[in-house]
């Protein structure tokens, strides 16, 4: 299993007014799933894919990526899983704008203390799988923007990452590159990588094994 | 590491406008304090040459009174001490005395050529080492041999300044001078080559040279009792091999001077004592150098500008890159990889400013020298000290911005956009 949310709970402090974003939120994902999580804005996904993605820690309930027990984590190791064990891909890119799409894949191999030469080996295979080795040395403002969720794809792969977190990876996309998209999400499972995917869009979803919906902060599992 | 390098060389060239003015505090700083560093450092060399003259490392020992200078003008009531023959050869035979010469000195004594007087000169009995541990070189006629002291020949002579104002530039060789009535025949012409001389800067410089530089007539020692007739006190001049060994060469020759001078005075409070020339140097020097450390004081607060105008910029930058922290942060970067980006970037800005600044106060320091022809000298030390000191002050002033980034929540920070 590579992810199991066990009765999770989440909230945010407003002032003094504790707002309760997540109720007893329990999920599980083997490995090699693809799954996508729907659900309106404010519905809780966002917070849910935080904690997920080991950028947030929940109020209550146990969640285990990959077995380990992430309430247990120190800062520094919920990093460490960030870098080793989860990709991410946002809606906005996040791609440094100053560097070429070959640095920007190389960067989560730098914390990751990988010597310079396998570093750019490994950058090139990753953006080989994303079908831009054309591109190589392309800073963001030259690429599309399908282009720039390639490369951003690139970069969340390049560590060998069990979990593909990917957050509206279409949602700023035309339709022709999000198809693109899409269609690299699939081959990229199909090559064994588990894939969690946040969207609103049903057609989006649809390409996913699993579907489940979140509404006020509760899970309702859709066949 | 070097990765942290490349990004912060990055970050400041693709602000290229924004780093330069935010270095400016740091160049400025630096700049000033370099140059202020070389100017007072070649001034204090100046200061040393100026009063030592170059080369000649020549100490006075002189007989005090207590504080003041023995004067002695025929008083006949207390005992003179004399400078023995085995304490002049103790002298001689000290490890960084090159030369020593005895003699005995007069001013304002009275002096004639036909009927112009010359009181204003010094007249000086000297044994044969005077020229050589002076310096002086016989320029016309000839020096004192072995025959003018055994015959007690009544012979002089004269420097160059005696010839001016004297003989108004005339050949003095032959001529007969009156010293207490007493005739002695001018045999030579003698000066001091330029190297020795010392140096003026001043108007006080410039008095004290012509308080002794009317004029200097030297006779031989043997004949100084024939003008003067009493015993006096002899003035003892050494050389030192070099010019660190100038202030012990002439203690240990007061000492040995001072040995016996108990049981051939009734004064008790006589002594020889070195005129200590470095000592004045090093005060001259040190109050150069106090000087200096208030305008360095000085400087520090523009470098303590600057050092806030770093800061000041790296929050915005901080601010500016939330984004790009927040990602860095969400692919796995840990919070001292962020730190230390920063704290990088920070102090490559404040050293290349202070790289900048000391090569700006270099230019500045020479041009300077040029203006007012005043010496500089770069000091080395003060140059790394600087560039290590601005590292630090990016470094000290960074942190504050580095640790607000390696602070970011990578949630609330993706989410700026």
């Amino acid at each position: 299993m590579i992810l199991d949310l066990q009765g999770i709970c989440k909230n945010y402090y407003q002032g003094k007014m504790e707002v309760p974003v997540l109720h007893d939120v329990s999920f599980t994902m083997e490995e090699g799933e693809y799954v996508a999580i729907m659900g309106p804005s404010g519905s809780g996904k966002s917070t849910l894919m935080n904690i997920i993605g080991c950028l947030d820690k929940p109020s209550k309930g146990n969640f285990f990526l990959d077995g380990q027990d992430i309430s247990k984590c120190s800062e520094n190791q919920m990093s460490d899983l960030r870098l080793h064990k989860i990709g991410f891909v946002f809606q906005s890119y996040h791609l440094l704008p100053r560097q070429s799409a070959l640095a920007n894949v190389e960067m989560p191999l730098t914390y990751a203390r990988v010597p310079k030469k396998e570093r750019r080996e490994r950058a090139l295979r990753a953006l080989a799988r994303v079908d831009l080795s054309e591109r190589v040395n392309f800073r963001p403002n030259q690429l599309s923007g399908g282009q720039m969720q390639r490369v951003a794809i690139a970069r969340a792969i390049v560590n060998n990452p069990k979990l593909l977190l990917a957050d509206e990876p279409t949602g700023a996309l035309d339709s022709k590159s999000g198809a693109q998209v899409m269609e690299l999400f699939q081959k990229l499972n199909e090559e064994g990588i588990s894939v969690l995917m946040i969207t609103h869009d049903a057609d989006v979803a649809a390409h996913a094994h699993r579907m489940v919906m979140i509404r006020d902060g509760m899970l309702l599992e859709k066949e | 590491m070097f990765e942290n390098l490349r990004l912060a060389i990055q970050g400041i060239w693709s602000h290229k406008m924004r780093s330069f003015l935010t270095m400016l505090g740091i160049i400025i700083g630096i700049a000033s304090i370099i140059a202020i560093v070389s100017t007072i450092q070649g001034t204090s060399e100046q200061i040393k040459e100026d009063l030592i003259g170059a080369g000649l490392n020549s100490v006075n020992i002189t007989l005090y009174d207590g504080d003041g200078e023995v004067g002695f003008y025929g008083d006949s009531n207390s005992a003179t001490p004399v400078i023995t023959e085995d304490q002049k050869r103790k002298v001689r035979k000290l490890e960084n005395v090159v030369n020593a010469t005895f003699y005995y000195s007069r001013s304002w004594s009275n002096v004639y050529y036909l009927d112009k007087s010359f009181s204003s000169g010094t007249v000086l009995g000297v044994d044969q080492e005077y020229l050589g541990t002076k310096g002086y070189v016989v320029q016309t006629g000839r020096g004192f041999v072995e025959r003018d002291y055994k015959q007690f020949n009544k012979v002089a002579l004269v420097d160059t300044n005696v010839v001016e104002t004297l003989f108004l530039g005339e050949n003095p060789i032959g001529k007969v001078l009156e010293i207490e009535q007493q005739p002695f025949t001018i045999v030579g012409i003698i000066t001091q080559p330029d190297d020795y001389l010392p140096k003026m800067n001043s108007i006080s410089d410039y008095e004290e040279m012509m308080n002794n530089t009317a004029g200097s007539i030297l006779i031989p020692d043997k004949c100084w009792p024939i003008p003067y007739r009493f015993d006096e006190p002899q003035n003892v001049i050494i050389r030192a091999d070099s010019t660190d060994s100038m202030s012990s060469a002439g203690k240990s020759t007061a000492d040995i001077l001072n040995a016996n001078i108990d049981n051939q005075t009734n004064q008790t409070n006589y002594s020889y004592k070195a005129d200590d020339i470095m000592e004045k140097v090093r005060s001259m020097q040190k109050l150069s150098e106090s000087t200096s450390q208030q305008l360095i004081w000085i400087a520090s607060i523009s470098l303590l500008v600057g050092g806030i105008g770093v800061m000041n910029i790296m929050l915005v930058s901080v601010t500016e890159r939330t984004s790009e922290i927040g990602l860095k942060k969400a692919i796995g970067a840990r919070k001292k990889t962020i730190l230390w980006q920063f704290l990088t970037e920070a102090s490559m800005l404040t050293s290349f400013g202070g790289l900048i600044g000391v090569l700006s106060g270099i230019g500045l320091s020479k041009m300077v020298s040029k203006l007012t022809g005043t010496p500089s000298a770069i000091s080395i030390p003060a140059i790394i000290g600087s560039v290590v000191f601005s590292m630090l002050i990016g470094v000290i002033f960074g942190l504050m911005p580095s640790v607000k980034a390696a602070n970011l929540n990578p949630i609330d920070a993706l989410r700026s956009e």
